[in-house]
């Protein structure tokens, strides 16, 4: 699958842009703040709807406009043309069409186009809190099964449902008890779905991570790892259910006078480790560079096996991290059939050429204050 | 902006009250209805005004009515021992449509949220109780298979237990005339997941 074409109207700073991209490799060479990542933000919209930079609709508006438009020409493994468009107005609101038909869950999109990027914000998925590790197994997990999303957004719902009685019955209201049987019910049904889910993506990821750490890290011998802890033992897969039953039972008592759900997947945290020392509180600068570019080749693994779909790969900034020669070896690992958009700084455009890393056959833009230039191929 | 005319200006902040009515929405249909003859605007306004003079709730099941009992309930071909229980007006309609269900209904009146301050209390919970007489055979949960709707059938199944009713809830699956290849997924995975023996 890959982006064939975009147009970008009044989003951030690009003005108005249209782009053909090749199916393989895509170069952004530009300064800082020149636009760049405003056009990966764009792509990744088209795939996820929401931004990876966690931005609200309204400020990714261009200054002085009042509506952005995002026009994305996918072409699917069977060589069927997929138009995406999204529309956001400050008075209309958003409108997403698939194909020229409303698309009025968002989350029916998720997954049809699978993306992975790598960001500068990735950091904290190994330095961060438990939520950024969450939201990490989230977005990987829902693009891997509509299922899981589904799931984990009635999960959400039911939390904030059986909070609000918790609520109630911590301000003294005593005949909200009778009714929080009924959305604890619910929050062991499909909380154990979402640890369940949870549960196989960590192993399938531990399948995946160890080999690629190994080929980042210079063959360091150490073994990198994901642990799955949620809040509840789990012996079995089977017994979820059972087991988050009785943590609740045990909570139950401390809920009340809190006010709140203290057990279940919307706490739960996934530890790294680098051998025995769990990365996040030892690691190296060097050991959480490695264990994340690991995992996000990792994701991008899952989801082709999965899907059966290449995903597209969005990398940011991906030289200032890493020294030239082992970022073309990380592109290597990466990349695998998907089609990849690369951002790099003009500083890298002139070591990139001189190592011949990049040559014609790839497509090359230049970036200044939102405008891109396509570097006129052999003139 | 404000108009000169006090009339307009009420009109349009009354509108607005609507759900999914914003300001600008509301001036539109105030131009609309000026521009439109004065007969036309007259039986509007008679039509709004009747749906509070003429329409009440059954006194039995709380389905809107203008008789009381209203036609459902008072129709003594209707298999008395089944109570499909719904959550609003709008799901008696549907299923009266399909012209499959011969029993009677219960409208509640919602569904269960504490997010939005509805608890049993506000539904017609205790209604559906004093109606289980002996000759209530069956109860069918008819709730909205979303979060909301769930919740609601789990506390019925709570309160009603103990009266040794035969309990039901509708399936949710692929709908009839969609292809298996087409259904959603998620429609596609709960259906696998509630599948009958045959
Ligand atoms: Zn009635």
């Amino acid at each position: 699958m890959h982006l064939s074409s975009l147009c970008i109207d009044s989003f951030r700073n690009i003005e108005k842009q249209h782009f053909q991209f090749n199916s393989e490799k895509n170069y952004f060479f530009g300064d800082n703040a020149q636009g760049k990542t405003n056009l990966l933000e764009a792509i990744y919209l088209l795939c996820l709807c929401k931004s990876f930079r966690s931005a609200v609709d309204q400020e990714m508006i261009q200054m002085g406009k009042e509506e952005y438009k995002l026009n994305g020409r996918f072409m699917d493994a069977q060589n069927i043309e997929h138009e995406v468009l999204f529309h956001y107005g400050q008075r209309e609101g958003k409108h997403i069409s698939l194909d020229g038909k409303p698309i009025y869950q968002y989350s029916s999109l998720v997954g049809q186009f699978p993306v992975v990027i790598l960001s500068v914000a990735d950091y904290d998925i190994t330095h961060g809190p438990p939520q950024q590790r969450r939201r990490f197994i989230n977005i990987l997990s829902s693009q891997c099964s509509p299922r899981y999303l589904s799931d984990l957004k009635e999960y959400e719902r039911i939390v904030k449902q059986r909070n609000k009685v918790l609520g109630s019955i911590q301000s003294g209201k005593r005949y909200a008890e009778s009714e929080l049987e009924v959305w604890d019910e619910q929050l062991l049904q499909k909380g154990a779905a979402v640890i369940m889910f949870r549960h196989q993506i960590v192993v399938e990821l531990n399948q995946l991570i160890q080999n690629y750490y190994r080929i980042i890290a210079w063959g360091s011998p150490d073994i990198f790892s994901v642990t799955y802890q949620p809040r509840i033992d789990i012996l079995h897969p089977g017994d979820v259910v059972d087991q988050f039953r009785m943590a609740l039972q045990r909570s139950h008592k401390l809920e009340k006078m809190r006010g709140m759900t203290l057990v279940g997947p919307h706490r739960d945290d996934f530890v790294f480790k680098i051998g025995e020392r769990p990365l996040r509180n030892y690691g190296s600068r060097g050991e959480h560079k490695s264990a994340l570019i690991s995992l996000k080749a990792a994701e991008a693994t899952l989801l082709r096996q999965r899907l059966q779909v290449s995903p597209l790969l969005l990398l940011d900034d991906l030289y200032a991290e890493l020294d030239r020669i082992r970022g073309e070896k990380v592109m290597d690992i990466f990349s695998d059939g998907s089609q990849c958009f690369i951002t790099a700084t003009s500083f890298d455009y002139a070591a990139l050429q001189t190592t011949q890393a990049i040559n014609d056959q790839k497509t090359q833009f230049f970036v200044k204050q939102g405008i891109f230039t396509l570097k006129n191929n052999g003139s | 902006m404000r108009y000169s005319s006090e009339t307009v200006e009420r009109a349009v902040h009354e509108l607005s009250k609507l759900p999914g009515i914003g300001r600008k929405s509301a001036q539109r249909l105030v131009f609309f209805l000026l521009k439109r003859p004065a007969e036309d605007v007259k039986i509007l306004a008679q039509a709004l005004l009747d749906l509070h003079e003429k329409v009440k709730y059954c006194s039995i099941c709380y389905n809107i009515t203008e008789q009381d009992p209203c036609h459902i309930c008072s129709d003594v071909h209707r298999d008395q021992s089944l109570i499909c229980v719904v959550e609003e007006a709008n799901d008696v309609v549907a299923l009266e449509k399909t012209g499959e269900f011969k029993g009677l209904y219960h409208v509640l009146g919602g569904a269960m949220s504490p997010l939005d301050g509805i608890g049993p209390d506000n539904l017609k919970m205790r209604e559906l109780l004093t109606r289980l007489t002996g000759q209530v055979h069956e109860i069918i949960l008819a709730t909205n298979p979303n979060t909301e709707g769930e919740a609601t059938a789990l506390y019925l199944v709570k309160l009603l237990r103990p009266l040794e009713l035969k309990l039901t809830r509708i399936a949710r699956g692929i709908p009839i005339g969609a292809d298996i290849e087409y259904a959603d997924e998620i429609t596609l995975s709960r259906a696998i997941e509630g599948r009958v023996t045959l």
